[in-house]
Protein backbone atom coordinates (compact mmCIF):
# COMPACT_ATOMS: atom_id res chain seq x y z
CA UNK A 1 0.00 0.00 0.00
CA UNK A 2 1.51 3.05 -1.16
CA UNK A 3 1.66 6.44 0.81
CA UNK A 4 0.04 8.53 -2.15
CA UNK A 5 -3.16 5.96 -1.53
CA UNK A 6 -3.13 6.46 2.62
CA UNK A 7 -1.41 9.59 3.00
CA UNK A 8 2.06 10.25 4.93
CA UNK A 9 3.34 7.07 6.84
CA UNK A 10 3.72 9.38 9.82
CA UNK A 11 -0.69 9.36 10.04
CA UNK A 12 0.18 5.76 11.00
CA UNK A 13 2.54 6.50 13.72
CA UNK A 14 0.68 5.37 17.52
CA UNK A 15 1.27 7.96 19.49
CA UNK A 16 1.07 5.73 22.36
CA UNK A 17 4.08 4.14 21.21
CA UNK A 18 5.61 7.14 20.02
CA UNK A 19 7.11 8.10 23.30
CA UNK A 20 10.69 7.64 24.02
CA UNK A 21 10.15 5.44 27.20
CA UNK A 22 7.28 3.63 25.66
CA UNK A 23 8.55 3.11 22.43
CA UNK A 24 11.62 1.33 24.01
CA UNK A 25 9.63 -0.68 26.71
CA UNK A 26 7.56 -1.88 23.45
CA UNK A 27 10.88 -2.47 22.35
CA UNK A 28 11.76 -4.69 24.58
CA UNK A 29 8.74 -7.02 25.48
CA UNK A 30 8.48 -7.60 22.14
CA UNK A 31 11.57 -9.76 22.06
CA UNK A 32 9.77 -11.84 25.43
CA UNK A 33 7.08 -13.59 25.68
CA UNK A 34 7.03 -12.11 29.25
CA UNK A 35 9.64 -10.86 31.21
CA UNK A 36 10.15 -9.75 34.73
CA UNK A 37 9.17 -5.71 35.47
CA UNK A 38 13.22 -5.71 37.04
CA UNK A 39 14.29 -7.09 34.18
CA UNK A 40 12.17 -4.78 31.88
CA UNK A 41 13.74 -1.83 33.91
CA UNK A 42 16.81 -2.74 33.90
CA UNK A 43 16.64 -3.19 29.64
CA UNK A 44 14.98 -0.04 29.33
CA UNK A 45 17.40 2.14 31.79
CA UNK A 46 14.64 3.68 33.62
CA UNK A 47 13.34 3.90 37.22
CA UNK A 48 10.48 2.02 38.92
CA UNK A 49 8.31 4.65 39.04
CA UNK A 50 8.79 5.73 35.31
CA UNK A 51 8.61 2.52 34.24
CA UNK A 52 5.28 2.14 36.50
CA UNK A 53 4.01 4.89 35.16
CA UNK A 54 4.50 4.12 31.68
CA UNK A 55 3.11 0.51 31.78
CA UNK A 56 0.02 1.60 33.49
CA UNK A 57 -0.42 3.94 30.41
CA UNK A 58 0.28 0.76 27.89
CA UNK A 59 -2.58 -1.20 30.17
CA UNK A 60 -4.53 1.57 30.03
CA UNK A 61 -4.54 1.14 26.26
CA UNK A 62 -4.95 -2.43 26.00
CA UNK A 63 -0.76 -2.73 25.00
CA UNK A 64 0.29 -4.70 28.03
CA UNK A 65 -0.55 -6.85 30.62
CA UNK A 66 0.49 -6.94 33.70
CA UNK A 67 0.43 -10.31 36.10
CA UNK A 68 1.55 -9.68 39.50
CA UNK A 69 1.88 -12.92 41.96
CA UNK A 70 4.67 -14.17 43.89
CA UNK A 71 7.63 -16.24 43.95
CA UNK A 72 8.10 -17.40 47.38
CA UNK A 73 7.09 -15.01 49.56
CA UNK A 74 8.33 -12.24 47.26
CA UNK A 75 6.01 -9.99 45.26
CA UNK A 76 6.82 -10.11 41.31
CA UNK A 77 5.15 -8.07 38.72
CA UNK A 78 5.52 -9.65 35.48
CA UNK A 79 4.77 -7.54 32.02
CA UNK A 80 3.96 -8.86 28.34
CA UNK A 81 2.62 -7.64 25.41
CA UNK A 82 -0.82 -8.55 24.57
CA UNK A 83 -2.12 -9.05 21.14
CA UNK A 84 -3.39 -5.73 20.34
CA UNK A 85 -0.06 -4.54 21.87
CA UNK A 86 2.17 -6.78 19.43
CA UNK A 87 0.20 -5.56 16.03
CA UNK A 88 0.58 -2.07 16.99
CA UNK A 89 4.37 -1.98 18.19
CA UNK A 90 4.24 -4.03 14.51
CA UNK A 91 2.71 -1.15 12.78
CA UNK A 92 4.12 1.59 14.28
CA UNK A 93 7.61 -0.13 13.05
CA UNK A 94 6.48 -0.12 9.40
CA UNK A 95 5.41 3.41 9.71
CA UNK A 96 8.71 4.26 10.79
CA UNK A 97 10.28 2.15 8.03
CA UNK A 98 8.03 3.59 5.55
CA UNK A 99 8.97 6.98 6.58
CA UNK A 100 12.91 6.06 6.78
CA UNK A 101 13.48 4.39 3.38
CA UNK A 102 13.50 6.73 0.63
CA UNK A 103 11.47 4.55 -1.64
CA UNK A 104 8.52 5.48 -0.26
CA UNK A 105 9.23 9.28 -0.78
CA UNK A 106 7.13 10.90 -3.12
CA UNK A 107 9.10 11.43 -6.73
CA UNK A 108 10.46 14.92 -6.95
CA UNK A 109 7.90 16.40 -9.65
CA UNK A 110 10.74 16.80 -11.97
CA UNK A 111 11.38 12.82 -12.67
CA UNK A 112 8.61 12.17 -14.08
CA UNK A 113 8.47 14.97 -16.81
CA UNK A 114 12.11 14.52 -17.55
CA UNK A 115 11.13 11.25 -18.91
CA UNK B 1 -4.64 7.53 18.01
CA UNK B 2 -2.48 7.46 15.02
CA UNK B 3 -1.96 11.32 14.61
CA UNK B 4 0.94 12.21 16.48
CA UNK B 5 1.82 15.79 16.62
CA UNK B 6 5.88 15.47 16.12
CA UNK B 7 6.95 16.06 12.68
CA UNK B 8 9.25 12.89 12.09
CA UNK B 9 12.10 13.39 9.24
CA UNK B 10 13.66 10.04 7.39
CA UNK B 11 16.38 10.73 9.97
CA UNK B 12 13.95 10.32 12.84
CA UNK B 13 12.71 7.64 11.83
CA UNK B 14 16.12 5.14 10.99
CA UNK B 15 17.10 6.65 14.62
CA UNK B 16 13.54 5.41 15.90
CA UNK B 17 14.46 1.99 14.95
CA UNK B 18 18.39 1.84 15.13
CA UNK B 19 17.13 2.34 18.87
CA UNK B 20 14.50 -0.30 19.08
CA UNK B 21 16.99 -2.57 17.53
CA UNK B 22 19.48 -1.90 20.07
CA UNK B 23 17.03 -2.63 23.05
CA UNK B 24 18.37 -4.97 25.00
CA UNK B 25 16.64 -8.24 24.99
CA UNK B 26 14.55 -8.78 28.88
CA UNK B 27 15.59 -12.74 28.33
CA UNK B 28 19.38 -13.45 28.98
CA UNK B 29 20.56 -16.71 26.95
CA UNK B 30 20.62 -18.13 30.82
CA UNK B 31 16.67 -17.49 30.84
CA UNK B 32 16.51 -19.44 27.65
CA UNK B 33 18.98 -22.32 28.99
CA UNK B 34 16.74 -22.26 32.26
CA UNK B 35 13.35 -22.60 29.82
CA UNK B 36 15.28 -25.27 27.94
CA UNK B 37 16.14 -27.55 30.88
CA UNK B 38 12.92 -26.53 32.66
CA UNK B 39 10.93 -27.82 29.78
CA UNK B 40 13.55 -31.43 29.30
CA UNK B 41 13.06 -32.03 32.83
CA UNK B 42 9.16 -32.16 32.70
CA UNK B 43 9.64 -34.32 30.05
CA UNK B 44 12.09 -36.86 31.32
CA UNK B 45 10.36 -36.63 34.77
CA UNK B 46 7.16 -37.71 32.97
CA UNK B 47 8.69 -40.05 30.69
CA UNK B 48 10.27 -41.42 34.07
CA UNK B 49 7.15 -41.53 35.79
CA UNK B 50 4.74 -43.63 33.05
CA UNK B 51 7.57 -45.86 33.11
CA UNK B 52 7.81 -46.69 36.49
CA UNK B 53 4.27 -46.95 37.15
CA UNK B 54 3.74 -49.21 34.08
CA UNK B 55 6.35 -51.27 35.34
CA UNK B 56 5.57 -51.55 38.65
CA UNK B 57 3.25 -54.31 40.22
CA UNK B 58 0.31 -51.74 41.58
CA UNK B 59 -0.76 -54.34 43.74
CA UNK B 60 2.37 -53.66 46.20
CA UNK B 61 2.05 -50.19 47.48
CA UNK B 62 4.21 -48.18 45.26
CA UNK B 63 1.51 -46.43 42.91
CA UNK B 64 0.38 -44.13 45.43
CA UNK B 65 3.72 -42.79 46.67
CA UNK B 66 5.00 -42.44 43.15
CA UNK B 67 2.21 -40.11 42.00
CA UNK B 68 3.03 -38.14 44.99
CA UNK B 69 6.91 -38.14 44.33
CA UNK B 70 5.74 -37.34 40.47
CA UNK B 71 3.66 -34.11 41.63
CA UNK B 72 6.63 -32.88 43.39
CA UNK B 73 8.95 -33.12 41.32
CA UNK B 74 7.28 -31.49 38.64
CA UNK B 75 5.80 -28.84 41.13
CA UNK B 76 9.25 -28.03 42.01
CA UNK B 77 10.63 -28.08 38.09
CA UNK B 78 7.83 -25.77 37.53
CA UNK B 79 8.85 -23.23 40.52
CA UNK B 80 12.49 -23.10 39.80
CA UNK B 81 11.68 -22.13 36.84
CA UNK B 82 9.88 -19.69 37.51
CA UNK B 83 12.36 -18.26 40.53
CA UNK B 84 15.17 -18.83 38.38
CA UNK B 85 14.29 -16.95 35.01
CA UNK B 86 13.79 -13.43 35.01
CA UNK B 87 12.07 -13.27 31.49
CA UNK B 88 10.65 -16.42 29.42
CA UNK B 89 12.18 -15.87 25.43
CA UNK B 90 9.68 -15.03 22.77
CA UNK B 91 8.73 -18.34 21.53
CA UNK B 92 9.43 -20.63 24.63
CA UNK B 93 5.95 -20.50 25.62
CA UNK B 94 4.65 -21.67 22.52
CA UNK B 95 7.24 -24.04 21.65
CA UNK B 96 6.76 -25.87 25.42
CA UNK B 97 2.84 -25.87 24.82
CA UNK B 98 3.57 -27.80 21.27
CA UNK B 99 5.75 -30.44 23.19
CA UNK B 100 2.91 -30.93 25.33
CA UNK B 101 0.29 -31.21 23.35
CA UNK B 102 2.29 -33.81 21.08
CA UNK B 103 3.01 -36.03 24.67
CA UNK B 104 -0.50 -36.63 24.86
CA UNK B 105 -1.07 -38.29 21.40
CA UNK B 106 2.83 -40.18 21.76
CA UNK B 107 1.52 -41.19 24.97
CA UNK B 108 -1.32 -42.76 24.46
CA UNK B 109 0.34 -44.62 21.14
CA UNK B 110 3.08 -45.70 22.82
CA UNK B 111 1.03 -47.25 25.55
CA UNK B 112 -1.22 -48.81 23.41
CA UNK B 113 1.44 -50.05 20.83
CA UNK B 114 3.04 -51.78 24.70
CA UNK B 115 -0.34 -53.06 25.69
CA UNK B 116 -0.59 -54.91 22.24
CA UNK B 117 2.35 -56.67 22.58
CA UNK B 118 2.78 -57.64 26.12
CA UNK B 119 -1.00 -57.55 26.75
CA UNK B 120 -2.33 -56.68 30.36
CA UNK B 121 -0.24 -56.40 33.68
CA UNK B 122 2.85 -54.99 34.59
CA UNK B 123 5.11 -54.14 31.77
CA UNK B 124 8.67 -55.41 31.25
CA UNK B 125 11.62 -52.98 32.51
CA UNK B 126 12.74 -52.62 28.50
CA UNK B 127 9.12 -52.16 26.78
CA UNK B 128 8.33 -49.48 29.95
CA UNK B 129 11.69 -47.77 29.56
CA UNK B 130 10.91 -47.38 25.93
CA UNK B 131 7.43 -46.25 26.25
CA UNK B 132 9.20 -43.59 28.51
CA UNK B 133 11.44 -42.36 26.45
CA UNK B 134 8.88 -42.18 24.08
CA UNK B 135 6.69 -39.93 26.59
CA UNK B 136 9.57 -37.88 27.06
CA UNK B 137 10.57 -37.10 23.55
CA UNK B 138 8.46 -34.35 22.18
CA UNK B 139 9.39 -32.01 25.30
CA UNK B 140 13.19 -33.35 25.34
CA UNK B 141 12.75 -32.27 21.28
CA UNK B 142 10.99 -28.52 22.40
CA UNK B 143 13.63 -28.10 24.92
CA UNK B 144 16.44 -28.24 22.24
CA UNK B 145 14.21 -26.02 20.05
CA UNK B 146 14.27 -23.29 23.04
CA UNK B 147 17.41 -23.91 23.25
CA UNK B 148 18.78 -23.54 19.61
CA UNK B 149 15.87 -20.50 18.78
CA UNK B 150 17.79 -18.00 21.08
CA UNK B 151 21.32 -18.66 19.46
CA UNK B 152 19.72 -17.53 15.85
Amino acid sequence: MSDLATGHARHRLDEVIHAPVRFSIMAALAQVDEAEFAAVRDAVEVSDSVLSRQVSLLESHRYVHVKKGYVGKRPRTWLSLTKTGRQAYAAHLAALRDIASPTTLPPPPSSTIDQ
Amino acid sequence: MNTPETEMTPEAAAAALASAARTPRPASPRDRRVYAVGTALSGIFLGGYLAFIQAIDRTNGWYEPSVLFYVVLISSVAIWQRRAARAIPLGAKRIGWIGLALTIPVLFGALLIARLVHGQGPLPWPIAVGVGLAVAAPLVIAAYRIDVSGRE
